[in-house]
């Protein structure tokens, strides 16, 4: 079977291998097989790039876990922290108000090896998507700042978004401006956010964020903050993290946000 | 014997032997605890620093310890300077004279280093010296640059302090310029758009905003010149410079946008007509 016709996509969650496991992901395809003194780790996507990893050692069996992680990690850690969201279709707000919308996040996919005292090691990362992995600039190219960047769409409230290469997120915007307000990006640090997702699906989840408009001497600004996840749960799985949390949880949107 | 060697004065000054002996052992002693100072320095608290804030620190504790001990055993074997920075004064307007450019280039590194118009760690480029790389080091007479091929470029700091510095560290990013012609049959816009996408799909490090722009710059001899303008981290010139021709060239010849090479038509007069 090859990477682009498989529709019978695996889950997230936790993985056993005593033998041989494959993996059949979007565009991307992964075989973990026991060899005589390690664990053999291949991976291949759909523009027939692979990578091979070795797991020495005698064990009997190796457990691993798939998880939605940020997309930070691809195609190089370059930026601290910071999502630039292009929505492809920019929201109004009326004066005054508050609303809520569920957007499309970008997420990158990785693998975990589950020590026996149940810690993870991180192991591999990959995106189902390759024209993801993008970056952008979030100001001026003097004073900006440089960010992962992902196009994305509003979903419905049953709506899910593309599996295994979007999470979902709830944005909550309140518009404190006297006039209506028309925005076309997001932009916010993102490693304090968690990413949640339901065992043995393709269902992920970030946490939220807050965005308030409001009027500064030098301009309208958005101020962006973290929020965690509303609805979470117990059947959901917190995905490990792979990356350093930065300073900050809240961001200001000072250089325009249509 | 060996005793009497140590309470010989030297040229009726009032210090022997013994107590200058002691004194170099002192700021020996100091030079020792300076180096293991700078060591403990560089492990511990260097790596949390910005480098340029790391090293001009280094050198602060290492020169400090070493002129502090040198000033304590100058004090406690009661040898004065004084005399010293006498004749100093005179040795110092003939040496100053001598050593114009050394006392330029430590003035200047001293600037170099308060002014701070590039750090270490930047990647620089000076366009007068034909010399670009990343500042590894600004020291008391001359300031060195890694090249990008690996080589070591040592600048005297007065040369390095009025030169035109190029800097590329001010801006998170940086925008790599080519040009690219395409024959006059074809449709402009087409050709563009062709461009955009391939930039798009195949370079990861091209920045999706603000996006590759695209100029006709002139309709030249043998082909419409378009500029491409693509954005990038600027760390990464080495990931996109080299590839961004090769994705331009590899989308037009596919879509069969004719990228023309110089040629000349030549009529040749026929006096029957």
């Amino acid at each position: 079977m090859t990477v682009e016709n498989q529709k019978e996509y695996s889950s997230y969650g936790d993985y056993s291998i005593s033998d041989k496991l494959e993996l059949f992901l979007p565009k991307t395809q992964i075989t973990i097989e026991k060899k005589e003194n390690c664990f053999s780790y291949y991976r291949k996507n759909s523009e027939n790039q692979e990578l091979r990893k070795s797991i020495p050692g005698n064990k009997e069996k190796i457990r691993i876990e798939i998880a939605p992680v940020l997309p930070l990690n691809l195609p190089a850690k370059k930026t601290n922290d910071l999502m630039f969201l292009r929505l492809l279709e920019s929201i109004f707000v009326e004066k005054n108000s508050t609303t809520n919308i569920l957007v499309e996040f970008p997420i990158e996919i990785g693998i975990f090896i589950v020590n026996s005292d149940e810690t993870r090691d991180f192991f591999d990362c990959f995106t189902c998507e390759p024209m993801h992995s993008r970056f952008a600039l979030y100001g001026t190219p003097e004073n900006g700042k440089l960010c992962m960047y992902g196009k994305v769409k509003l979903l419905e409230e049953s709506e899910n978004p593309q599996p295994y290469v979007f999470a979902k997120m709830k944005v909550t915007i309140t518009n404190k401006l006297n006039k209506g307000a028309s925005i076309g990006k997001l932009v916010f640090p993102v490693t304090h956010h968690n990413i949640y997702y339901v065992d043995n699906t393709s269902d992920a989840h970030i946490d939220d964020i807050d965005a308030l408009i409001k009027k500064e001497p030098a301009g309208n600004f958005i101020e962006i903050k973290h929020v965690d996840y509303s609805k979470k749960d117990k059947s959901l799985k917190t995905a490990p993290t792979t990356d350093v949390k930065g300073e900050k949880e809240k961001f200001t949107m000072e250089w325009g946000f249509d | 014997m060996a005793f009497e060697i140590l309470d010989t004065q030297i040229m009726d000054t009032g210090i022997t032997v013994g107590r200058l002996l002691i004194t170099a052992i002192i700021a020996l002693a100091g030079v020792l605890i300076g180096r293991i100072a700078r060591v403990l320095f560089k492990k511990r608290f260097a790596p949390n620093m910005p480098i340029d804030t790391a090293k001009s620190l280094e050198k602060l504790i290492y020169y400090g310890i070493i002129i502090i001990f040198l000033l304590a055993a100058t004090a406690s074997q009661g040898i004065d300077l004084g005399g010293l920075v006498i004749a100093g004064g005179f040795m110092g307007i003939v040496i100053g004279f001598a050593s114009q450019s050394v006392v330029s280039n430590l003035i200047s590194g001293l600037f170099l280093m308060i002014e701070k118009p590039v750090r270490q760690g930047d990647n620089i480029e000076l366009p007068d010296s034909n010399v670009s790389g990343k500042l590894i080091d600004i020291t008391t007479f001359s300031s060195r640059i890694q090249q990008f091929d690996g080589t070591v470029v040592r600048i005297p700091n007065e040369k390095m302090f009025t030169s035109n510095i190029r800097t590329f560290a001010l801006s998170e990013i940086r925008r790599s310029d080519v040009t690219v012609g395409i024959a006059y049959k074809e449709n402009i816009k087409r050709a563009i758009s062709v461009m955009k996408d391939a930039i798009e799909k195949n370079m990861v490090y091209s920045l999706m905003e603000p996006a590759p722009t695209f100029w006709v710059t002139e309709l030249a001899d043998n082909s419409v010149n378009i500029w491409v303008r693509v954005w990038h981290p600027r760390d990464d010139l080495a990931e996109v410079m080299p590839n961004l021709l090769v994705v331009i060239k590899d989308a037009l010849d596919k879509e069969g946008i004719e990228i023309p090479f110089p040629q000349r038509v030549i009529w040749q007069g026929n006096s029957n007509e």
